[in-house]
């Protein structure tokens, strides 16, 4: 079995076969970080584009191949703020959410930043992927992020402490207010397990 | 502890982070703390909830390729690792190196190859053959006359000079001569005078017997 080790050394012997390896490997799950960091699918793959290419460039300077996957996720993650910084205004904010729904505490079962967005239609015509997505995106950056790594990509709190460079408590920290948030916020919009069950 | 004492370690129960001991410890919490247990009901759902997001494909062929290597483009590409103080160096060296290169002149002259090179521009520069100017040509030739002249100067001080040692030299050579002669001089005239002190003392003698003989005839007649 080629481990990323393995894979890291042959790319850096001249094996560019070896870093397709590496790609075909990663792609998958560094897609759907970013998508569900970012929450565009089209913004995603420009993102992994992007990130794979940057660690094409600079894998040569990485000293401890052990930590690859950790630098990765760190390269992916830097790209995906960078996005944000240029999307920020279409960022949906907890703020955002309160004061909607501060104001409409009678009216709607779901309440988004996007206005536009029917409450209803978007329980019976959006999937489960964008609802979380959505409810992904109203909870900070800080814990958002180390939701995603803890959740599904299966991260230590440690290896997050580590991408992160963030102490361990704190991370830990993020995640239960990050979870917490987000019940909240499933909750205001009415989606119980019931629901999500059915729309499985 | 306090209840929220206990957040962290439901962090660790909902990934299966936690140790044995922590383990109980949270769980006698949980049985003594309503609130508690609730809040970690919560968590769990919700994590449940996240897990029924699954992931999903790329659907993007990404493939490397080999190029053929680029010195000048991984140049600039590492240039962005340097350190500060690096890239200032390197900035200074290129500079230097700039202001050689367009300060250096290179002439090629009846198979004479000459190159020079300087970092600033030289004030006075010898003007290529179709600058020259009527004027030009004046002063060079009044330059020109003017180091004929000197070097003429010159050429008459030197020979002055080579005269005057030459006389120098002959005098010297004629003391040397005089001086010789004249010890030849006193020695001819010692021996001279030692000859006739010898020949005067002779005669002396040759006369003394001479009136002896006479004296002892005139005794015997």
């Amino acid at each position: 079995m080629m481990n990323d080790e393995y894979l890291i050394q042959e790319f850096n012997a001249g094996n560019v076969s070896a870093f397709n390896t590496l790609v075909w490997r990663w792609e998958k799950p560094i897609y759907n970080f970013i998508l569900r960091y970012i929450g565009d699918s089209e913004q995603a793959k420009d993102v992994m584009q992007h990130c794979f290419i940057r660690v094409f460039k600079s894998l040569g300077k990485l000293k401890d191949h052990s930590r690859f996957s950790s630098w990765l996720y760190q390269i992916a993650m830097n790209l995906c703020r960078d996005e944000l910084k240029k999307k920020k205004h279409q960022t949906y904010s907890i703020s955002e959410v309160r004061d909607f729904d501060d104001g409409n505490k009678t009216d709607q079962k779901i309440v988004l930043a996007d206005k536009e967005q029917d409450a209803a239609k978007l329980t019976h015509h959006e999937n489960l992927a964008e609802l979380l997505q959505k409810a992904l995106k109203t909870i900070p950056e800080e814990q958002r992020v180390v939701i995603i790594m803890k959740q599904y990509h299966g991260m230590k709190f440690t290896e997050i402490a580590d991408v992160l460079k963030t102490p361990l408590n704190t991370i830990k920290s993020r995640m239960y207010y990050g979870l917490d948030a987000l019940h909240n916020v499933l909750q205001r919009w009415g989606v119980d397990r019931e629901d999500l069950g059915y729309e499985m | 502890m306090k209840c929220n004492d206990y957040r962290l370690l439901m962090m660790d129960a909902l990934y299966d982070e936690i140790s044995g001991v922590d383990k109980k410890t949270l769980d006698t919490h949980l049985k003594s703390c309503p609130d508690c247990r609730v809040k970690y009901h919560t968590l769990q759902t919700t994590t449940q909830t996240l897990k029924k997001w699954e992931d999903v494909e790329p659907h993007v062929n990404l493939t490397f390729v080999s190029q053929p290597a680029s010195r000048i483009a991984d140049f600039f590409r590492n240039l962005k690792s340097w350190k500060l103080p690096v890239r200032m160096g390197v900035a200074v060296a290129s500079l230097l190196l700039l202001l050689s290169l367009f300060n250096t002149k290179i002439q090629i002259t009846d198979g004479q190859f000459a190159f020079e090179t300087s970092l600033f521009s030289r004030g006075s520069q010898t003007p290529s053959p179709e600058l020259v100017t009527q004027t030009d040509l004046d002063n060079m030739r009044q330059e020109n006359y003017q180091m004929v002249a000197t070097i003429l100067d010159e050429y008459a001080k030197r020979n002055k000079i080579e005269t005057a040692v030459l006389f120098d030299k002959f005098y010297d050579e004629l003391e040397k001569q005089r001086r010789t002669d004249l010890q030849l001089v006193s020695n001819a005239v010692e021996q001279v005078q030692y000859g006739t002190t010898q020949r005067l003392q002779r005669t002396d003698r040759t006369l003394g017997t001479l009136i002896e003989y006479v004296n002892m005839q005139s005794q015997g007649r």
